[in-house]
């Protein structure tokens, strides 16, 4: 795990040293005023700093290139970024609980990893007085202990050459003449399950029913790629017609070149919300909330939308009709979207991958 | 601060015991001590570690509780999954390391005897491949084998399948992409031993009537058994903790013990199940890697007596 940013203690280093040889000549030419603003912004400086914890990649660039560069620091606050998978900094954040340094003041993560983390009881409740912007977070993606940053949902992708009509449900992929067709990423097994649960109208945390679905979805062939990436490859080569994945996700390979194209489950959606919140044991709170506050800013909103394809969590977002249309929800859909049993989840993940691993998979 | 002259006659009589110009044993032992540490942090303690950890019970919350158990190693020998897994796991970096060494050998043996002035070019060559990480190479590895990949596209192209053949995602795949990650390191360890063999005991053979077949197996192969071992030993060591090929050329296609225990610690945060795991797969690694060393030694013994 790295931070990549420049060396904040190297950085206040030079800050303050730089000051201090030049204190010398200022202290001839200007009056004890002068000298005392001087060392006073030096002090701000000093302590504006932030250090997010958050994967690497597109959402790590973005949130330096939306958040951190023309927002934050013109304001002189500087941020650092602490990238990982969401695993790794769940463990650092479970093993510093207690730590006299904590090395994370802001925890990003999806819904489900930030409900565990709450449940075990590392997360600040946020003081939504000090986050100007989450006055205007949509009321059904907001809860006690962090806020949405952004969002999509599982859907339905299909390849357009070779699935004209798009399916309105997912048990279309039990359909014989799309035997060998189905794809499914194991990345986000527990999705597929959930997806499956979803479907059959069992709602989205019944694992049990998830399983059955995939039970009969196995008579049908289905294949499971190692990535993501992997899927989409399958998708252009017409290896497999349809796979179940994140709106977001699906953008992004259409802009690639990848004919496809999403539908809607008429039982709904699950939702993927990508959440900040505040570890108990932080160094800079204040910072921390001046980061989330930056995080719900329109400005950066649109960036995420125009270039990740996720759907901000504001309502004054100010999104252009047609980038709302390609990368947003109708407010039906957003109406069917699933609210997740996140405790009944994750108590049920271990034994659902043990049933993906050790048997759906096996002879595919 | 200056010795006292008291203190000397103590300290010569033992300084005379050791021969000359050897210096005291509790030197030799003092200047290893500090890189002792360091191996013992670095290696032994994550070990142990990971050995607690896998006496302790899974909580989906909090990573585990502090137990003593045994279900974590009940849980695995009694599932004939993951008894599946680690059978795959030594048929695959058995066969790897055969193809390796089988494949390797010539070309160490060319490296070592060529006197072309471009041995060094060749050398950097072998040694490029090192130079980028596993996960690029197994996507180049995924561009050649997809069904709409390079050798599926000349099959088209020559009439030879109308259909595209599964080559991605098989047991053929995870063989190919490791042989070829390990392969330099097979060449490299051979070659360096191989160096060290004298022309001229080869030559006398050949003076003596043997024929190139008969002096490889009964001259260069008993010779370079040292090197064949350690070759062998590094290369199945390897194999056996493949991550990256066996992910991304396998899929469901075949499966192997480290992309299982990287499951249980990435996906559910199981960490007792994934460091039981996880030390099955380094005690039956070593077990096998000793087991191949004294099998190839033994049969040096023999040959060299």
């Amino acid at each position: 795990m790295s931070s990549n940013t420049s060396n904040p203690q190297r950085r206040r280093f030079l800050k303050l040293s730089s000051g201090l040889a030049l204190a010398p000549a200022m202290g001839a030419g200007l009056g004890a005023a002068g000298m005392s603003a001087f060392s006073s912004s030096a002090q701000a400086a000093a302590t504006g700093n932030v250090t997010v914890g958050t994967w690497g990649g597109d959402y790590q660039n973005l949130l330096e290139s939306q958040i951190a560069t023309p927002l934050l620091k013109p304001q002189d606050l500087d941020v650092n970024f602490l990238t990982g998978d969401a695993v790794s900094r769940m463990t650092k954040l479970r093993a510093e609980r207690m730590a006299r340094r904590p090395s994370m003041d802001v925890a990003c993560l999806s819904d489900t990893d930030m409900a565990t983390m709450n449940e075990s009881g590392l997360l600040m409740p946020p003081g939504l007085s000090q986050i100007k912007n989450a006055a205007n977070v949509f009321p059904s993606f907001a809860n006690p202990y962090s806020l949405p940053h952004i969002y999509s949902g599982l859907v339905i992708v299909y390849n357009t050459d070779y699935i004209k009509a798009p399916p309105d449900s997912f048990t279309a992929a039990l359909d014989p003449k799309f035997k060998g067709k189905v794809g499914l990423s194991d990345i986000i097994f527990n999705y597929c399950g959930m997806f499956g649960s979803l479907t059959v109208g069992k709602g989205a945390s019944d694992m049990k029913a998830g399983t059955d679905f995939l039970r009969q979805l196995k008579k049908n062939a289905p294949r499971v790629y190692p990535s993501n990436e992997a899927v989409a490859a399958a998708l252009k080569s017409g290896e497999i017609w349809m796979t179940c994945m994140w709106k977001a996700r699906a953008l992004q390979w259409q802009q690639g070149g990848v004919p496809v194209d999403f539908a809607f489950d008429k039982e709904g959606a699950i939702p993927v919300i990508f959440q900040a919140a505040i570890p108990k044991n932080n160094r800079e709170p204040a910072n921390a909330y001046r980061f989330i506050n930056a995080m719900l800013d329109p400005r950066s909103q649109i960036g995420f939308a125009e270039k990740m394809g996720y759907a901000p969590t504001i309502r004054n977002s100010g999104l252009p009709a047609a980038l709302q249309a390609k990368v947003g929800f109708t407010d039906a859909q957003v109406e069917k979207f699933h609210k997740l049993d996140y405790a009944k989840l994750t108590s049920e993940k271990e034994a659902f991958l043990q049933y993906w691993n050790t048997d759906f998979k096996v002879g595919l | 601060m200056a010795m006292a002259p008291s203190e000397l006659p103590k300290r010569l009589p033992i300084a005379a015991k050791r021969p000359a110009g050897e210096p005291h044993p509790i030197i030799g032992a003092g200047l290893a001590f500090p890189a002792s540490i360091v191996v013992i942090i670095v290696m032994l303690v994550p070990a142990l570690q990971l050995f607690r950890y896998s006496f302790n019970r899974y909580d989906p919350v909090n990573t585990m509780k502090a137990a003593l158990t045994v279900e974590n190693y009940t849980r695995f020998f009694g599932d004939a999954y993951y008894l599946g897994v680690l059978g795959t796991t030594l048929w695959v970096a058995a066969l790897c390391t055969i193809i390796s060494l089988v494949v390797g050998f010539p070309v160490a043996y060319m490296l070592a005897k060529t006197q072309t002035r471009f041995k060094s070019l060749l050398i950097i060559l072998l040694v490029f491949p090192l130079m980028v990480g596993n996960v690029v190479r197994a996507a180049g590895w995924m561009i050649v084998l997809g069904n709409a990949g390079f050798v599926n596209s000349l099959l088209h192209l020559l009439g030879l399948a109308d259909q595209p053949v599964r080559l991605l995602y098989t047991p053929f795949a995870v063989i190919l992409g490791t042989t070829g990650v390990v392969l330099p390191y097979m060449i490299l360890t051979l070659q360096s031993v191989l160096e060290g063999i004298d022309l001229s005991i080869e030559e006398a053979a050949r003076n003596l009537g043997a024929g190139f077949i008969k002096t490889f197996f009964k001259i260069v192969l008993p010779i370079a058994t040292p090197g064949v071992a350690a070759g062998t030993m590094l290369v199945f060591i390897l194999c056996m903790n493949a991550y990256a090929t066996p992910v991304l050329l396998g899929g469901t296609g075949l499966t192997m013990m480290a992309p299982a225990v990287y499951d249980q610690i990435a996906k559910t945060a199981n960490w007792p199940f994934g460091a039981a795991l996880a030390l099955i797969l380094m005690v039956v690694t070593l077990i096998g890697a000793l087991a191949s060393n004294m099998l190839i030694q033994r049969g040096y013994a023999k040959r060299m007596v």
